[in-house]
């Protein structure tokens, strides 16, 4: 079978659809900077690949930083621990690729370093195996901006 | 001896500044001279302490300096009758010597304490203090000392006595209480911050922190209240703008700026009812067991169940038990679970729903030992909830 992207399943076609289908994958974006007490962003993008059923995605986070839920969860199971993010799918979206944007509240005193956020996805194959996919990360500057409030 | 002084601490050391008045009379008989006197002395003096702590509140100290003063001696020399006093080897004072040739005559006087007689006026003299003591803390600020001081004046007239030195001595105890105000502050003073790692802000431009206006609010972040308001909202002086009813949405894009406290509102800021809740909770169902159904028969394209925030569940099941007459959408509402299904009525009210299937889910990835079983009952109760609806 080949991909679903429609311009390299065209190829594929082409090429005697000697291309394999686009590989499951996850990426992390944001941006460069995160301030305490304030909420910062974070783009979670999953290519589905050959991935269905049962998907669980996972993200400890940094002490007293809070997810915000997506608002609009796409299927998932939102899961906002003090520690952890997760997101769970019983039956993981029929599209290429998905994506969720989440809103990092981070403390009051968070410590002003670097922070790196890592997330990993799991899912089971057609055999019940768990499988991980490389786990993807994101390094935010925690920086507080100069204030006479703050 | 009466004694005044003022100084400033560091660490161990302290430097004084003091001012002594002394009036003291020695009223001794003997030998061939009546040798006694009064005497004023007033002088300034500047001294360096040294103070060994310790950690009972007991502090030994020395302390010694240089100083500059005046005095005046006045003797008792003549009885009330004006008749000059003359010590006799027996002890007596008498009104003529004891070697003149009419001393068979001599009368007995009796001294009258009245210091009638000047010895010296006005004479300056530099003079060396030295002590030894010891305070005692009260509290952070007051503490008590004792010390003996001996004075060397560079004097040798203010007894009217020769010594073979030259210099007369004065010897005191000094008994005193001192106050510290700055340790008042030191104590009552909140602690030291450290100071700040500048170096984690070599990176940072500040010129253009403190230029920048984020949110283009007019208030530049260094004074903005409230960074990243709307748009083109109106805000005041620091830069925020007003949520009236505390909703999360300012009043300028609420649409409902007086919702009831505490009251969960929608995108536009207002506030849903009762019955949108109850709405919601039963499209939540209703549309999870559509998806299953779609994908249990591999349709496309997979539609989105919306997300009801878990606030608005709890705020159901508070109605749900008001209304006895609601009856949501759903599986598994007759209470006939399966018996090898009925694990995943978790709360067992004979209904198995979207979270019950997601928190087994969860289970499975973080124990996925047999992974393939727990699925494939995973896979039962999800086609029990189709079948169902």
């Amino acid at each position: 079978m080949c991909s679903r992207n429609s311009k390299i399943a065209l190829l594929g076609l082409l090429v005697g659809c000697s291309l394999s289908s686009i590989a499951q994958s996850l990426r992390l974006t944001g941006g460069e900077v995160a301030r305490p007490g304030y909420t910062s962003t974070l783009k979670i993008d999953i290519v589905r690949g050959e991935m269905s059923g049962p998907v669980r995605f996972s993200m400890p986070l940094p002490a007293n930083w809070k997810a915000e839920a997506p608002y609009e969860s796409r299927d998932a199971s939102v899961i906002a621990s003090s520690n952890e993010f997760q997101l769970v799918w019983l039956d993981f979206p029929l599209k290429d690729t998905v994506r969720y944007t989440i809103g990092l509240r981070l403390p009051d005193d968070a410590e002003l370093k670097p922070e790196t956020l890592t997330g990993n996805l799991a899912y089971f194959d057609r055999n019940g195996s768990l499988q991980k996919l490389t786990p993807a990360s994101h390094t935010f500057k925690v920086l507080r901006y100069f204030s006479r409030y703050q | 001896m009466h004694r005044m002084a003022a100084g400033v601490g560091f660490r161990n050391y302290a430097v004084l500044a003091g001012f002594n008045y002394s009036d003291f009379r020695v009223s001794a008989v003997g030998g061939a001279d009546v040798n006694n006197f009064r005497a004023f002395f007033s002088g300034g003096d500047a001294q360096l302490r040294y103070a060994f702590r310790t950690n009972n509140g007991l502090a030994p100290f020395v302390q010694a300096g240089f100083g500059y003063g005046t005095f005046s001696s006045f003797g008792d020399r003549l009885d009330a009758q004006n008749r000059p006093y003359f010590a006799w080897s027996d002890g007596s004072l008498r009104n003529i010597s004891e070697s003149d040739p009419a001393a068979e005559n001599a009368i007995v006087l009796n001294r009258d304490h009245t210091y009638e007689s000047r010895l010296n006026s006005g004479q300056s003299t530099i003079y060396i203090p030295v002590s030894l003591g010891a305070s005692m803390e009260i509290n952070a600020s007051l503490s008590l000392f004792a010390s003996v001081q001996m004075q060397f004046l560079q004097s040798d007239n203010i007894d009217n006595s020769t010594t073979q030195s030259g210099w007369d001595r004065m010897q005191s105890l000094q008994l005193g209480i001192r106050f510290s105000p700055k340790r008042v502050e030191k104590k009552s003073a909140s602690p030291k911050e450290p100071k700040p790692d500048l170096k984690r802000f070599d990176d940072v431009d500040f010129d253009a922190l403190f230029q920048s206006d984020e949110d283009g609010d007019g208030i530049i972040d260094y004074y903005d209240r409230c960074l990243g308001t709307p748009k083109g909202a109106p805000v005041d002086v620091n830069g925020c703008t007003p949520d009236s009813d505390g909703d999360g949405y300012v009043d300028f894009v609420d649409a409902e700026p007086d919702s009831p406290a505490n009251a969960k509102v929608d995108r536009n800021g207002r506030a849903y009812t009762d019955s949108e809740i109850q709405q919601q909770y039963n499209d939540s169902i209703g549309l999870f067991v559509q998806v299953l159904r779609k994908v249990h028969k591999g349709s496309r394209p997979y539609p989105v169940r919306k997300y009801i925030p878990i606030e608005s569940l709890k705020r159901y099941e508070e109605l749900e038990a008001l209304h006895p007459e609601w009856k949501p959408i759903g599986g598994g509402l007759d209470k006939s679970i399966p018996a090898e299904l009925r694990g995943f009525d978790r709360n067992k009210d004979n209904r198995i729903s979207v979270y019950e299937l997601e928190w087994f889910l969860n289970a499975i990835f973080l124990h996925p030992e047999g992974a393939r079983e727990k699925l494939d009952l995973l896979q039962q109760a999800k086609i029990y909830v189709l079948e169902k609806q």
